[in-house]
């Protein structure tokens, strides 16, 4: 069976919220839209958004750190969203694994936001039913585009292309691969949710520099010795990141 | 299917609108199907089925327009005249392009948030679709909506008026690259459409130090003789080491594809440094190490770093030996004999103190250590870039910071460089990038001030020394003469609510007799205006994208969709205004092209104007696509022979007294103008401006015991990620994605008992504004940050409440022209009143006219 699902490299994110944006602009003109803003102009300003960047700050000064952790339904293969419904209206495509909602049958109970262990059902609040990220499905199952256009719309935004998409289920994906040779790992896996989305982990770069590279061969100080460092110094890679 | 008759009105319906509404209204809109609904289909809630898939739309091939560091495609997907959607480049829109086409050469340029939520802005309550005159006070904000007519009267006859009764000088231009950046319909401070047409007029003030960098240029061109200093975003790639000084570009996107190629860097082992005082999302994404330091005294650490670097030989001599003027003793010229040099005042050998790391720890608050530590690894890491972005040049002597750079570039050879850096401005390729007349009337002007004393030349007028306003000097007489400011006409620039010390420029504005406002939305410099005119964005009008410093490509920018309501573009109004002040001679000087039908019929000439501009990029930039498949291509992509690296030819040749275009003909650290200039009240500066850079101690900062008691943190206000300066600020999306809030450091706010979330009033002696708190250990201490360009919104005292940093600025610009918007001490307490994140209900009743939706 196939599972498409999303590979976010927060090695690569820069949090930079170009997919926060894309995703709604694709979507609230979609069909599974609109994404309705609630109180704009006002004090607390929130909406509906299928995809957010959440970031988190670790250490303490000067010793810190910045996770940005975008994060959208993570279509489980066991998605405890889909027993809970008791309209029928969250349900899982059996063809994709996709995860969507029926806004026809949904009555707005949020039961399904509280079972999801993610947090990322968006209640739209104007329309008074549950809506989540549907991997753009009307861009994924579109047969009219080229398969190679055949990609939710955060996938084809990212500056850094940190975002990769695919079956999952199929070892020679991209996806896979990538889970598999970059230590992708799910999201809070205890809970038996089975995420399909996956996420490959920060890597602290520390590459040794050859001396060679550091000294650009026609630098003068090269030839009268001038250049070479004194044992007692720190050397770039004592510099503590 | 019939096109919708009128498209205003038929947005207002269906732009906004739920699909339960949507449905119960289709009956009714069906004769101009905004999403293509096709009634005989069964109605199903919330269908929006069919909803329009990309086959079923017109796509348009654009890009983004506004002053934010780089150039993005947005390619629109349109029904009618309505725009459905936005999405950006896949590798389709250029020769040779497929979809997903994404190479070094030829990255694609993707847009980012702000673009994306273009359609947003596009169809945004706080367009301005008619002309408008004032009816209340200035600021009050009620206007009624007047003809065309009416409103270009008005305007000619005033400006006639003011221009005969008060002078050449009487009416300011206040023109900025914030809504028109496109080879044609440019706004520009300097050489734009209404400078050019307010020269010509005959009655002009140009303000001509830019916001963003004036300290930087001002080094460039002392330095290098030029601001083209950059190097292409793709020369980052071979960087062994980056400092990012000030420099967060994952917040401004500064360069059109620079996320790339620092990746790649990174990817290949080079290491990144952040000094800055806080930490960026820039720093964590490349694990650079983060140095904080105390704002306004990165000219005191670089002068640490050069002196180690000087006292441990870890110079490169033959460089400085080569290509430089004023580096130490062996590299001054003859005339100069016994002046400073650089490397002399380093060691102290003028003040007995030498600029030792520990000299400039104390002054920066970084350890000795760390100085040192930098400073061999920029010393001995080849290539290395030292990037000295503008940000830390926005304080009170914020030339010598970009210089004291520029010093630490040269000394260690990494100019000319593949992988090194010479920014500086960092403009890079060369674009041709005029389409609009351009003739002997593009820059006249007949007095030129520093952008941010207008208004304490309109306060204390006519007792103002011509220092005080930095006054261009001119060679006839009208040479210091102080200008009598009597009108200022903003187009494409919101600089009401970004130049410094907006309560003195409240003061001022009232003492105006004509306040003339062109924008596309209102805007809070719009209120104060006694005249508003609706201008077309960049998507209603013809014309191609330039790219913005840094890439090597041209975007076309075809009119997607007809203006809304009554707009025109700032071209069409010039040459409207032409007409009716000079009649045909005023208007075909202006746009020799166009008869005076141009203001309702722009599109043959502005097409003619770009043909010819396209002819010029052919002959000049040896394109060979033709015109017409430009524009059915969508863009152009240069693919450059190698990574476009600034005097990489001058270096590479290694010739003897270099081509500088200097008028030494070197990398001039000891510059000749400067020590030439005998009297600096006779030039535009006004102030002195020591021939060296040298560490000069900012009059606001936190080593000032004394002010520090009354007023303890420092204010910084960068760029927000959410905003183009002040543009974006109304985006219901970006609103909901971040807030406005001042960030201070865990520490200081457990010592004020303050928590994030908090609401707080910021304040010093020149005003107060009020925001939420968001206390974080990314903020090194004493040190607080908020981002420019929110919406000025005051209450009955004269508060703040949108938490604008400029309310708090003072409009003392360096002598250089800087504006010293990081040079700010300011105190923080809790506050009683509430903030208003944007131009909430109340606030905006005050415009309601503009509005569509009320």
């Amino acid at each position: 069976m196939t599972q498409l699902a999303l590979v976010i490299d927060l090695n690569v994110c820069v949090g930079c919220h170009a997919c926060v944006t894309s995703c709604k602009q694709w979507n609230t003109s979609g069909w599974a839209g609109p994404l309705p803003d609630q109180n704009p102009y006002e004090a607390d300003p929130s909406g509906t958004f299928f995809n957010r960047v959440q970031t988190f700050e670790i250490g303490k000064f000067p010793n810190t750190e910045t996770l940005h952790f975008p994060k959208s339904c993570l279509h489980c293969e066991e998605p405890p969203c889909v027993p809970v419904c008791p309209t029928g209206a969250s349900y899982k495509r059996e063809d994709n694994g996709v995860v969507l909602v029926d806004y026809d049958k949904c009555i707005g109970c949020k039961y399904c936001s509280w079972a999801c262990p993610y947090g990322v059902r968006e209640f739209d609040e104007k329309n008074k039913v549950m809506k989540k990220c549907t991997l753009c499905i009307d861009r994924i199952t579109d047969m009219t585009l080229p398969e190679a256009e055949r990609k939710p719309a955060c996938v084809l935004s990212c500056p850094t292309n940190a975002r990769l998409y695919g079956d999952v289920h199929d070892p020679d994906s991209e996806v896979s691969v990538a889970i598999r040779e970059r230590g992708g790992y799910q999201l809070q896996p205890e809970w038996g949710t089975q995420p399909a989305n996956h996420y490959l982990p920060r890597r602290k770069v520390r590459i040794h520099i050859h001396e060679d590279e550091l000294v650009r061969s026609d630098n003068p100080l090269v030839k009268e010795d001038l250049a070479a460092l004194p044992e007692d110094v720190d050397t770039l890679d004592d510099v503590a990141w | 299917m019939k096109e919708p008759k009128d498209p205003l009105e038929f947005l207002e319906t269906s732009l906004n609108v739920n699909r339960r509404d949507f449905l119960k209204g289709s009956a009714a809109l069906a004769a101009g199907s905004l999403v293509g609904i096709d009634a005989t289909r069964e109605a199903k809630a919330f269908a929006y089925e069919p909803y329009p898939r990309d086959d079923e739309l017109t796509t348009v091939p654009t890009s983004c327009a506004h002053n934010c560091g780089s150039r993005h495609m947005l390619v629109a997907h349109k029904k009618g005249d309505v725009i459905v959607r936005l999405s950006t480049d896949d590798g389709r829109y250029q020769k040779d392009g497929e979809f997903g086409k994404d190479t070094f050469e030829e990255p694609q340029l993707r847009a980012c948030l702000r673009g994306r939520s273009y359609r947003s802005r596009l169809y945004s309550p706080e367009r301005l679709l008619h002309p408008m005159m004032r009816v209340g006070k200035r600021g009050e904000g009620k206007f009624k909506r007047v003809s065309w007519d009416e409103a270009l009267t008005h305007v000619a006859k005033e400006m006639i008026r003011i221009r005969d009764t008060y002078g050449p000088t009487a009416l300011v231009d206040q023109s900025y690259a914030g809504a028109s950046y496109g080879v044609l319909h440019k706004s520009d401070q300097i050489e734009g459409l209404l400078g050019r047409f307010m020269g010509m007029f005959g009655c002009r003030t140009n303000s001509w130090s830019v916001p963003s960098y004036q300290g930087t240029t001002f080094s460039s061109r002392i330095t290098f003789g030029t601001i083209e200093d950059g190097n292409e975003d793709d020369a980052f790639a071979f960087s062994k080491l980056i400092i990012m000084w000030g420099w967060n570009p994952a917040y401004t996107f500064h360069g059109g594809n620079t996320f790339y190629y620092m990746r790649m860097a990174k990817q290949k082992g080079c290491k990144f440094v952040l000094i800055d005082p806080q930490y960026t999302d820039s720093a964590s994404t490349y694990d650079a190490w983060w140095i904080p330091i105390r704002p306004n005294t990165d000219a005191a650490m670089m002068a640490g770093m050069a002196h180690y670097i000087f006292t441990n030989n870890l110079h490169d001599q033959d460089f400085i030996d080569t290509f430089v003027q004023g580096m130490d003793a062996g590299t001054m010229p003859d005339w100069a004999q016994g002046q400073e040099n650089f490397k002399d005042y380093i060691l102290g050998n003028y003040d007995d103190q030498p600029k030792t790391p520990e000299w400039a720890a104390e002054i920066c608050g970084v350890s000795a250590d760390d100085i040192k530590k930098l400073a061999r690894m920029y010393a001995t890491t080849k290539p290395a870039a030292l990037k000295a972005s503008w940000s830390p040049g926005r304080n009170a002597y914020g030339e010598q910071y970009n210089r004291m750079a520029a010093a630490l570039q040269a000394m260690t050879g990494n100019i000319g460089v593949l992988g090194g850096c010479a920014e500086g401005v960092g403009k890079a390729w060369h674009a041709e990038a005029v389409a609009y007349p351009y003739d002997q009337y593009a820059n006249t002007w007949f007095a030129s001030i520093k952008s941010d004393r207008w208004a304490h030349c309109v306060l204390n007028y006519p007792n103002v020394k011509r220092e005080e306003i930095g006054l261009w000097p001119r060679t006839d007489e009208l040479d210091g003469v102080i200008p009598n400011i009597k009108g200022i006409f903003w187009q494409g620039s919101d600089w009401f609510n970004q130049l410094t010390n907006i309560n003195k420029e409240i003061a001022a504005i009232n003492k105006l007799e004509l306040v003339v406002c062109m924008d596309s939305t209102i805007t809070p410099s719009g209120l104060y205006a006694d005249v508003l005119l609706p201008i077309a964005t960049h998507f209603e009008r013809h014309d191609v994208a330039l790219p913005w410093y840094k890439g090597h490509y041209y975007i076309h920018r075809p009119k997607v969709i007809e203006p809304m309501g009554e707009s025109k573009t700032d071209f069409q109004v010039f040459t409207e205004l032409a007409w009716r002040i000079g009649g045909e001679k005023f208007g075909r000087t202006y746009n020799p092209k166009a008869g005076r039908d141009y203001f309702d019929n722009p599109d043959p000439v502005d097409e003619a104007y770009l043909v010819d501009w396209w002819h010029k990029v052919q002959s000049h930039q040896g394109v060979e696509m033709s015109w017409e498949e430009f524009k059915n291509t969508g863009s152009y992509k240069f693919k450059l022979d190698r990574p476009h690296v600034a005097f990489q030819d001058i270096v590479e040749s290694r010739m003897q007294n270099g081509q500088w275009q200097t008028s030494s003909g070197k990398i001039e650290i000891f510059s000749t103008q400067l020590a030439q200039t005998k009297d600096f009240t006779r030039t535009a500066w006004g102030y002195p401006i020591p021939a060296i850079p040298k560490w000069i101690e900012p009059w606001e900062w936190l080593g000032e015991k004394e002010k520090i008691k009354k007023h303890p943190f420092h204010m910084i206000s960068p760029h927000p990620r959410w905003r183009t300066h002040s543009i974006f600020h109304n985006i219901p999306w970006l609103r909901e994605t971040y807030d406005q809030e001042l960030t201070m450091n865990a520490s200081d706010a457990r010592k004020l008992g303050l928590k994030t979330g908090d609401t707080v009033e910021v304040f010093n002696d020149r005003g107060k504004c009020i925001v939420p708190l968001y206390v974080t250990e990314r903020c090194m201490p004493g040190v607080v940050v908020l981002h420019e360009g929110a919406w000025l919104d005051l209450d009955q005292e004269g508060d703040d409440l949108s938490g604008n940093p400029d309310v708090l600025t003072l409009d003392e610009p360096s002598p250089a022209g800087a504006f010293a918007y990081n040079t700010v001490l300011c105190d923080v307490r809790k506050s009683d009143k509430a903030h208003r994140p944007g131009w909430d209900q109340l606030a905006t009743a005050r415009s309601h006219v503009f509005r569509r939706d009320l």
